[in-house]
């Protein structure tokens, strides 16, 4: 081929190619005379310049893995029932392509997603057709669904799916310049559809904006549900090699740490993925930049590093980032001008959008442990909806009890002493912070300098708050934990003392340390729901001391609302400690002072403020029972009811309303029945129940909420057995412990639960006993005494829990003499009578503990009694049996009458001085029948 | 890393029309460029396209750092990069393919990391040899194709190399792609 043929050959081509296909013959039949040769060239060129369009498409370097130099071999092409239009787009498990119906039966546009060549056909299809099953229940509007699947003749498995015309998630957000308001919308979308497929058991497993597409009319489609379960099955796994492909060709920035180190995934990797796509939505970037970095690296980054904080996100320039439009050779700069301007504000307003609760939210769903995160797409969704309406969320900043976690948790040993140090460095270098303040100040130095000493001192104290206290928060669940938290207490009290002694007239840190004294009093006390020291000696002077400090505090400055919270939280503290010493008088001025501070707070309506006023009424009422002023403590209790119904009202829905709602009147049903009004105390107990259940269904994980539904349920199946059916009730009740020992096997370390469990073994005790089963009713009795020494043992101060463990005993003791082991029996109900006179000895006032020296002596009767009847005893023994039979009942009459009289006698107890009336004289009776 | 000047100073005789400067500056745009790529490859999870222009100034930029050069030095060089990044894929391309068909001991731990699989390899070396001889009939277009598949360059950097006008370029480029794929085409080799 000379020269000139060559320049005949492009010159005809040039020309030809700007042509409609159809003049190109006739215009080579002109211009290529009888030149066969050139004619030839000419016409393959043209034909092969035709079927080349897609052909060194882009550039060589270009990252797409199942891209060939040529054309693509599916387009123009029928799969199934389907013919290929053009390909859509290729990634890591093969090529998507648009195709139509061929039989033209519907004007349906589909997409096809070819599998990648190279895996096992048969096990994907295998899978395939066991997960479709699955996938078909999936019909949600917001989720692109799966239409048919099958192999192509040469053996590629393929799905297809419904078409989405639509933009990439974030490009179509940008593209409108959607607000940050506007972004949460679409995100919330994404969310209810991920909800749904939660709903039936299908993991996304693969979820980033690629695969959330938003058509034209705003429309949200999340694209390949599913698939990634089906792509990578357990029976595909078998090769490693397919898996090692297919694990590598997730998109790792949007990858959850326990899927790069190939741990179980479930619905928690499809929220970590969540908040990436929610981070880039808001900030334009990724909380870890695994760019340019190889896949150990990035791997590493994102199962270690933090991520970066939006709020710091959008503050950042990132430079020579290639821009994503491939003509482009120009590389953009991503600005915090760019990204605000694309969420139509600026940036300062952009990052005080993102700065604080929208972070949070953000950060806890990017948690690295999948059970820190949230817990369901759903409390996601609904923590973003809370700060949409300005109600507080769920999420809290935890990066430095995330850390301390880390480091304990890396350093098991010598946690005692890690912690000591901690403790030690923070109080260290307030101290030297302070000293640079007042140094900075003396100096008069630049301003400059002090706003970095404030800074600075402001950041250690909050470091040494959080360090001393959620360090606590976090070893206590942990076994073993008492001795770390002794070290704490003693640690933290010499610091705040050092602290207290420094902070001289800095009436915010003086704040913080009042309302560190009230953590600690929490510490040592174990009260609130802390399982804690049981010091209840060193809390009471703990919170005194915050309570100090406090006062002081508004001597000074009468409008300080925090100073009043706290103060009216450590006089609950205080209140509280007394309750536990049964100094019953004392603490209802503590709780009566604490009541009236709350609600001297002028927004008594806050959402965080009524609970705790609610609180104070139901502690007040509570004192009134064990006081014996029932009518009180219902007007108190009923009180309460309307204040949380009030709450209710105003934040319907929150489920710590719901709970406070249900507490409430779980109260008034218990105190109804006890008095001997099951009528009116069912009415109570079943609201109880239902509010419990709507808590529960708020916030499904929530252990208080939980355990409340379940003692309130005890109480109304307590309530069946003993006023309507006995065997039906016993029934209910052993369903109801069956599912606290499901609770509690899911933190064995709950003493809450653990007191919870014991009273129910009581119970039921004293339901088989009634039954005249008892055998069953003794090991149930045998568990709650086990329980309760366990209790005692955690806290040998608390008079509570003496009683507790006196009383099973005492139970117990009843069980055993039913059995016929009556030595055993009147050497327990001897001791539980001992205990109880001692106590009730020591505390006049408590109308319970007075209850419960005349039940023992009661029992103790019983049992003399049963004694005296035994015919393998002879008469002077009998009749001994009888005399002490009579002598303790006669105790007991003495006991309730003298109850009685000041007024304090329950509804339920109105039967027993009668019967007690009863007992006495037929034992004088038999006596006299006797002689 | 080679003085700035003396690149500077090679593309300032290429531009006058030593062709032998190619010589010089191919080596050392080809070692920095090849590192910058392996990093690219490496980086597979990145979501974006990878970018071969962004990797040419990229070596530009390192190289010549804040000299001060001509337009038409810059696109001398771009052209000399585009060069050296076929040469830097096509010889990946043969190593991974050499070491496939070595069987077994495959490296795994590098070739893992890479894209390209057993077909894109076959392929970029099928098309090199394709390229080579297309260059042999039409030079300009096969370099065209080097420039804009290989190096990535824009029709208008590519039109600044070749000192011709975009229409030419885009002539090139549509008959250069016909030429290739009829070349490769298993049906044209048939006929």
């Amino acid at each position: 081929m000379n020269e000139d043929t060559r320049h005949e050959i492009e010159r005809l081509f040039d020309q030809a190619i700007e042509l409609p296909i159809n003049a190109r013959s006739a215009f080579l039949d002109q211009s290529c005379g009888d030149d066969e040769f050139v004619r030839k060239e000419v016409v393959s060129l043209l034909h092969a310049h035709d079927n080349a369009q897609r052909f060194l498409h882009g550039s060589a370097l270009e990252q797409q893995p199942n891209r060939t130099l040529f054309a693509d071999p599916w387009l123009g092409q029928t799969i199934g029932r389907y013919r290929v239009l053009e390909r859509i787009a290729t990634g890591g498990m093969g090529s998507v392509y648009l195709a139509e119906r061929s039989d033209h039966a519907f004007d349906k546009r589909v997409a096809i997603k070819v599998i990648r060549r190279g895996m096992d056909s048969e096990d994907i299809l295998a899978r395939f057709r066991h997960e479709r099953q699955l996938l078909a229940n999936l019909e949600h509007p917001n989720i692109a669904h799966i239409i048919d699947g099958g192999s192509t003749e040469d053996h590629q498995p393929y799905l297809v799916m419904e078409f989405v015309d639509g933009k990439r998630l974030d490009e179509y957000a940008d593209q409108h310049r959607l607000t940050v308001d506007q972004r949460l919308d679409l995100f919330l979308t994404v969310c209810a559809a991920v909800q749904a497929a939660h709903r039936n058991l299908i993991v996304h497993r693969d979820l980033k904006p690629s695969n959330v597409l938003v058509t034209e009319d705003g429309t949200v489609k999340l694209l390949d549900f599913g698939i990634a379960k089906v792509l990578s099955s357990e029976t595909l796994q078998r090769t490693a090699e397919v898996t090692a492909t297919l694990e590598r060709r997730l998109t790792p920035a949007y990858a959850s740490p326990e899927q790069i180190r190939g741990q179980a995934i479930t619905t928690s990797a499809d929220i970590y993925s969540l908040g990436v796509i929610l981070f880039e939505l808001l900030t334009g970037q990724r909380p870890h930049h695994v760019e340019h970095k190889s896949i150990e690296e990035a791997g590493r980054a994102i199962c270690e590093d933090p991520p970066t904080r939006p709020s710091t996100a959008v503050r950042q320039t990132l430079h020579s980032e290639p821009g994503l439009d491939g003509d482009s050779s120009v590389s953009s700069a991503t600005t915090p001008e760019s990204i605000a301007q694309l969420r139509s504000t600026d940036p300062a307003r952009l990052q005080r959008m993102l700065h604080g609760d929208l972070e949070n939210i953000i950060l806890m769903a990017l948690r690295k442990e999948p059970e820190r995160r949230y817990s369901t797409v759903e409390q996601f969704a609904d923590d973003l909806r809370r700060y949409r309406h300005k109600l507080p969320v769920v999420a809290r900043a935890d990066t430095l009890r995330y850390r301390a976690t880390r480091f304990i948790q890396r350093n098991r040993v010598g946690v005692a002493a890690s912690i000591l140090l901690l403790v030690t460095l923070c109080t260290a270098s307030i101290i030297s912070t302070l000293l640079y303040v007042e140094t900075a100040r003396e100096r008069d130095r630049a301003q400059l300098a002090e706003q970095r000493a404030e800074r600075r001192f402001t950041e250690v104290h909050t470091l040494a708050n959080t360090m001393l206290f959620d360090v606590h928060d976090h070893i206590r669940k942990l076994p073993g934990s008492t001795g770390p938290s002794r070290v704490i207490v003693t640690t933290a009290h010499e610091y705040l003392e050092g602290l207290r002694a420094d902070a001289l007239d800095n009436s915010d840190l003086l704040i913080d340390i009042a309302a560190a004294y009230r953590r600690l009093g929490d510490i040592q006390g174990g009260l609130m729901g802390n399982p804690g020291l049981g010091e209840i000696t060193g809390a009471l002077a703990s919170y005194q001391t915050g309570l100090d400090i406090i006062k002081t505090l508004l001597n000074d400055d009468d409008t300080c609302e925090r100073c009043r919270i706290i103060g009216a939280n450590l006089l609950m503290g205080i209140g509280f400690c007394h309750d536990e010493k049964n100094q019953l008088d004392v603490a209802e001025a503590a709780f009566r002072e604490g009541k009236a501070m709350r609600q001297s707070v002028r927004h008594p309506d806050h959402v965080h403020t009524l609970p705790l006023l609610h609180t104070f009424h139901a502690e007040i009422a509570k004192l009134r029972i064990r006081q014996g002023s029932f009518a009180e403590a219902e007007h108190k209790i009923r009180h309460s009811i309307e204040l949380t119904q009030q709450h209710w009202r105003d934040h319907s829905n929150h489920p710590r309303a719901a709970f406070e709602l249900a507490t409430a009147k779980m109260m008034l049903g218990e105190l109804l029945l006890n008095l001997g009004r099951p009528e009116e105390a069912e009415v109570y107990l079943l609201a109880a129940v239902a509010h419990a259940h709507t808590a529960t269904e708020l916030t499904p994980t929530d252990r208080d909420n939980r355990r409340l539904l379940l003692n309130v349920e005890w109480l109304h199946a307590r309530l069946i057995t003993l006023h309507r059916d006995l065997t039906a009730g016993v029934d209910y009740s052993e369903q109801l412990l069956e599912k606290q020992h499901a609770l509690m096997a899911e933190d064995p370390l709950d003493r809450s639960l653990l007191r919870d469990i014991a009273t129910s073994h009581r119970y039921l005790g004293e339901f088989y006993v009634k039954l005249d089963n008892a055998e069953a009713g003794l090991s149930h009795y045998q568990r709650a005494v086990e329980m309760r020494q366990r209790l005692i043992q955690l806290d040998a101060t608390s008079i509570g829990r003496q009683r507790d463990l006196a009383a099973a005993i005492d139970m117990k003791a009843t069980a055993l003499w039913r059995l016929g082991r009556f030595e055993e029996a009147m050497v327990r109900h001897t001791d539980a009578a001992q205990v109880f006179t001692q106590l009730a000895a020591s505390f006049p006032d408590d109308i319970d503990l007075a209850r419960s020296v005349a039940v023992s002596a009661f029992n103790l009767g019983e049992l003399n009694s049963a004694l005296s009847t035994r015919e393998d005893h002879p008469p002077s023994m009998q009749a001994t049996y009888r005399r002490a039979a009579a002598e303790q009942y006669q105790r007991a009459l003495e006991i309730m009458t003298a109850i009685r009289d000041s007024g304090r006698l329950s509804g339920n107890d109105a039967t027993v001085i009668p019967m007690l009336k009863e007992r006495i004289s037929a034992s004088w009776q038999s006596d006299e029948d006797e002689t | 890393m080679t003085d700035p000047t003396q690149i500077t100073d090679w593309l300032t005789r290429l531009n006058a029309g030593d062709r032998r400067a190619v010589d010089l500056l191919l080596p050392v745009v080809y070692e920095d460029l090849r590192a910058l790529a392996e990093r690219e490859l490496r980086n597979e999870y990145s979501d974006h396209t990878l970018q071969p222009t962004a990797l040419v100034h990229e070596t530009y930029v390192r190289m010549l750092g804040q000299q001060r050069v001509v337009w038409q030095n810059r696109a001398h060089f771009l052209g000399v990069a585009a060069q050296a990044m076929r040469r830097i894929l096509v010889d990946h391309a043969r190593a991974k393919h050499s070491i496939k068909r070595g069987g077994g001991q495959r490296r795994l731990s590098l070739d893992a990391e890479l894209h390209y699989d057993e077909t894109h390899a076959t392929d970029l070396i099928d098309l090199d040899d394709a390229l080579t001889r297309l260059a042999n009939l039409y030079p300009d277009k096969a370099r065209v194709v080097e420039l804009r598949f290989f190096g990535g360059l824009t029709t208008e950097d590519i039109a600044a190399v070749l000192n011709v006008t975009t229409r030419t370029i885009e002539r090139h480029w549509h008959f250069a792609r016909a030429w290739l794929f009829r070349d490769l085409s298993p049906s044209a080799t048939d006929q």
